[in-house]
């Protein structure tokens, strides 16, 4: 046995050779082309979806901040006006990148930052006065960003009413501004890192592992719109989580806008139907989560699944359509209704989480895992 | 009279050299193993920091470590390795032992077979001799504990393969070979259906012969190499943290006496006492004889208490763990839970943020955790003031590329369940019982009323 180790290492190598071999020897068998490129599809959603989704979001906020400049330095009703508007397109498009939630997104904690409700309406009244305000703590989340602005510029409900509350207190306005101001840095941050250098890396990493491009994303859609759009947006409202099932009208997003809550339901809607059709915000690329499903070749779940999915995706959105603005009001007065929506809703959350997930084999942990 | 040839063949003095090789090799890998999971940062993301855990049926006793204390314990894996390592293998691997195993019953999230067998083999060394100087003679049995539990595992391993999904429908290797079709020149091959047959069966017939073909002197100069390939593609090509590596390194123990000798004297500064034998009289080695064989009699038995619950092994779990059952489920799921109030009244209890998304993960396709999830619910709104009296969960979960269906009886209480060991689950759905969304939206009310809920 003296002299076995080179020996050891030479058969090694033969059977990794053998292995690769095999492997090789198979190519005329099988069909190369089925493979799925998931290069292509990490490609257009960074290209044709989430970089000009975070560029348009940003711009928003930056569109906003100006608005906003203008507002809290003379305000008057017109300049509510505009600020209103701005907010609401500003709202409208942080839906498309809302579900983006990994990356430079999650390293700012961006989407607690823009978007945590219902706001703390105490708190942010404290905050107003507080001349050492500093934002994006972890306890004041739900004073700051998009809910915080909602109820600002709607605190009364006139434009007029609302011009004159700013003018009664001079740093209403200011506080206007430092909220805005925040909202835009961060939401330029997060788009200038996609821009440089994340995008690459993103692409790069073709594999499914949870740090992979198709293993973020999938993750953070699956979470977001579990919790974000299913929870958040629709149950919680609707009652769902009280023993009395009351409806809780104050918990709907963007609740001062007043009819701006399904709006912004659908469109958080509309960005995930698109992301896994395949629909890009900007571009013609067309590679979906479907085409990924349709791939894999066995019936059941890819092409079958597919179906299921798509024909689910046209039952929420027929749900959706069957709810009415003011949400706030509907939740009390069609509250089956929504509740309808949301069982809907819950049917795309196994779907997407159980049966595509576990048909792509996308992992959702860094921890070493056997196989169960 | 067998007990007494048993006994002769298993005292008979053979030189200690391959005993403590692996116990070198062993305490070297588990040094690594803590180091890599302490520079992960799991003793936070695993230990410390979730809010919940899934402790195992005897031991949800046991206080969760603090951070200070959590590293505390790590801190003491680390000695231990230490110690086994510069020849003081039995205190060493008893303070291993310990600590290690402790963390790993603390949650089930983290049950891994590999963690199960470092706890198994760290505490036959609290018991073998394998410090340097008992190279100069162990007892037989000692020397080939070792092995056996190493074949045991093989060849268990094995019989769990041979099961449908595995044989026939090449799953769930099927699922997860095509994700690394992006790998450069194997890549595409790795996507196609035949390969995921080849795949399987090699790792069936692989793990049912590896283990026996390792005890000859011809076979392992063959085997062993196969070994080695087989656990570094699956290194490669899975999750699996280091258990290719725990056994790539402990079935060089195989290897005969001068190959440990050899390499040991040549690449590491320990010396080794030369192999005098002198026959084993004392009462003590009868003892660990006796041990050694009451202790793999248990290992024999353990994997085969699945037996005793009818239905599908992989879908109720009953009997699943700690029987070298490994990459055999492509297994996801998502459970909702609806707590009842003294009124009858009925919520949707809102789970966000309590679990990590690998608890959330294991918990919702493994029937035990989710009957833990529900008692938890239960105490927890007790505590903060709400009147809940029961807990039902409407779960799905897919197994094995098959599609979601309803995995528990949806209108039962969870919270009332006993999960005996022995019992039956009944109030997990038969596999076969196949409930689609669709199906259980329609019929869901009427279920309800036939129902004590």
């Amino acid at each position: 046995m003296r002299n076995s180790l080179p020996l050891f290492l030479i058969i090694c190598l033969a059977s990794a050779a053998v292995f690769t071999l095999n492997g090789c020897a198979g190519l005329e068998g099988g069909d190369p082309e089925s493979a799925f490129d998931r290069g292509a599809l990490l490609q257009q959603w960074a290209d044709q979806t989430i970089v000009p989704g975070y560029s348009n979001w940003a711009e928003h906020t930056k569109t906003l901040a100006d608005v906003t400049v203008l507002l809290a330095a003379e305000p008057t009703a017109d300049r509510v006006e505009d600020a209103r508007e701005a907010f609401k397109s500003t709202y409208v498009t942080w839906q498309s990148v809302a579900t983006f939630d990994f990356g430079p997104a999650a390293d700012r904690a961006h989407l607690s930052t823009t978007n945590t409700f219902p706001v703390d309406t105490v708190g942010l009244m404290e905050d107003v006065v507080d001349v050492e305000w500093t934002p994006g703590t972890p306890s004041s989340l739900n004073r700051i960003g998009l809910p915080a602005l909602d109820h600002l510029l709607f605190a009364k409900e006139d434009a007029e009413g609302c011009a004159q509350w700013l003018n009664e207190d001079v740093r209403r306005g200011q506080h206007l501004l430092r909220l805005v101001g925040f909202l835009a840095e961060e939401s330029m941050a997060v788009s200038s890192a996609w821009g440089s250098g994340y995008r690459d890396d993103f692409v790069a990493s073709t594999g499914t592992e949870l740090g992979s491009g198709l293993g973020a994303t999938l993750n953070a859609f699956n979470r977001t719109f579990e919790s974000n759009l299913r929870r958040q947006k629709l149950g919680l409202p609707s009652g769902v989580s009280t023993f009395s099932q009351t409806p809780l009208p104050g918990h709907v997003e963007a609740p001062f806008a007043g009819d701006l809550s399904l709006q912004l339901m659908k469109e958080a809607f509309l960005s995930y139907r698109n992301l896994y059709l395949g629909v890009p915000i900007q571009g013609d690329g067309a590679i979906g989560l479907d085409d990924y499903l349709r791939s894999l070749g066995d019936v059941n779940r890819g092409a079958q699944l597919d179906s299921d999915i798509r024909a689910q995706l046209v039952a929420a959105e027929e749900a959706l359509e069957a709810l009415e603005s003011p949400l706030s009001e509907f939740v009390i007065s069609q509250q089956d209704l929504t509740f309808d929506a949301y069982a809907e809703l819950q049917g795309l959350v196994v779907l997407w989480k159980v049966d595509m997930m576990s048909a792509l084999g996308v992992l959702v942990t860094y921890q070493d895992n056997d196989g169960d | 009279m067998w007990f007494k040839t048993a006994k002769e063949w298993g005292l008979t003095p053979v030189d200690g050299a391959p005993l403590v090789a692996l116990r070198l090799v062993f305490a070297g890998l588990i040094l690594f193993s803590t180091l890599r999971f302490i520079g992960s940062g799991w003793v936070e993301a695993q230990v410390v920091e979730p809010l919940v855990a899934f402790p195992f049926d005897w031991f949800s006793w046991l206080p969760r470590p603090g951070l200070w204390a959590a590293y505390g314990l790590f801190g003491a894996m680390l000695v231990g390795a230490i110690l086994m390592l510069v020849n003081r293998p039995r205190l060493g691997a008893l303070i291993f032992v310990l600590p290690f195993t402790y963390v790993e019953m603390l949650d089930k999230t983290n049950y891994l077979n590999h963690y199960y067998f470092v706890s198994l083999m760290a505490g036959l060394f609290v018991f073998l001799p394998s410090r340097n100087q008992d190279a100069a003679g162990v007892p037989r049995y000692a020397r080939d504990l070792p092995k056996v539990l190493l074949t045991l595992v093989y060849f268990y391993a094995g019989l769990a393969k041979l099961n449908s999904d595995w044989v026939l429908d090449a799953l769930p290797l099927g699922i997860w070979l095509p994700q690394h079709s992006n790998l450069p020149l194997v890549g595409p091959a790795l996507a196609w259906p035949i390969t995921a047959y080849a795949f399987s069966w090699g790792g069936l017939i692989f793990d049912l012969f590896a283990g026996f073909a390792l005890w000859s002197e011809r076979g392992r100069i063959w085997v062993y190499p196969v070994v080695v390939v087989f656990h570094l593609v699956t290194w490669l090509l899975f999750p699996i943290g280091v258990f290719p590596w725990v056994m790539i390194g402990c079935t060089l123990v195989f290897f005969g006496a001068s190959f440990h000798r050899n390499w040991i004297q040549r690449w590491t500064r320990v010396e080794l006492s030369e192999y005098s034998p002198e026959p084993f009289k004392s009462g003590s080695m009868r003892w660990g004889l006796i041990m050694s064989a009451c202790f793999l009699a248990i290992q024999l038995i353990v994997p085969w208490r699945f037996l005793a619950y009818p239905g599908e092994l992989f879908w109720h779990e009953a009997g699943y763990r700690f029987s070298w059952r490994v990459m055999l489920m492509e297994k996801a799921g998502v459970a909702y839970f609806f707590a009842q109030n003294g009124e009858g009244r009925e919520r949707e209890v809102d789970l966000n943020g309590w679990f990590t998304p690998n608890q959330s993960k294991m918990m919702s396709t493994q029937p035990d955790m989710i009957l833990q999830c529900a008692r938890w619910i239960k105490q927890h709104d007790v505590e903060m003031g709400l009147d809940t009296r029961a807990v039902r969960a409407e779960v799905w979960v897919g197994l094995n590329g098959r599609r979601s269906q309803l995995f528990i009886d949806p209108f039962v209480d969870l919270t009332q369940i006993e999960d005996d060991m022995g019992e039956a689950r009944d109030w997990v759905l038969p596999l076969d019982s196949v409930v689609t969304m669709s199906e259980f939206r329609a019929r869901k009310n009427e279920w309800r009323a036939r129902s004590a809920w």
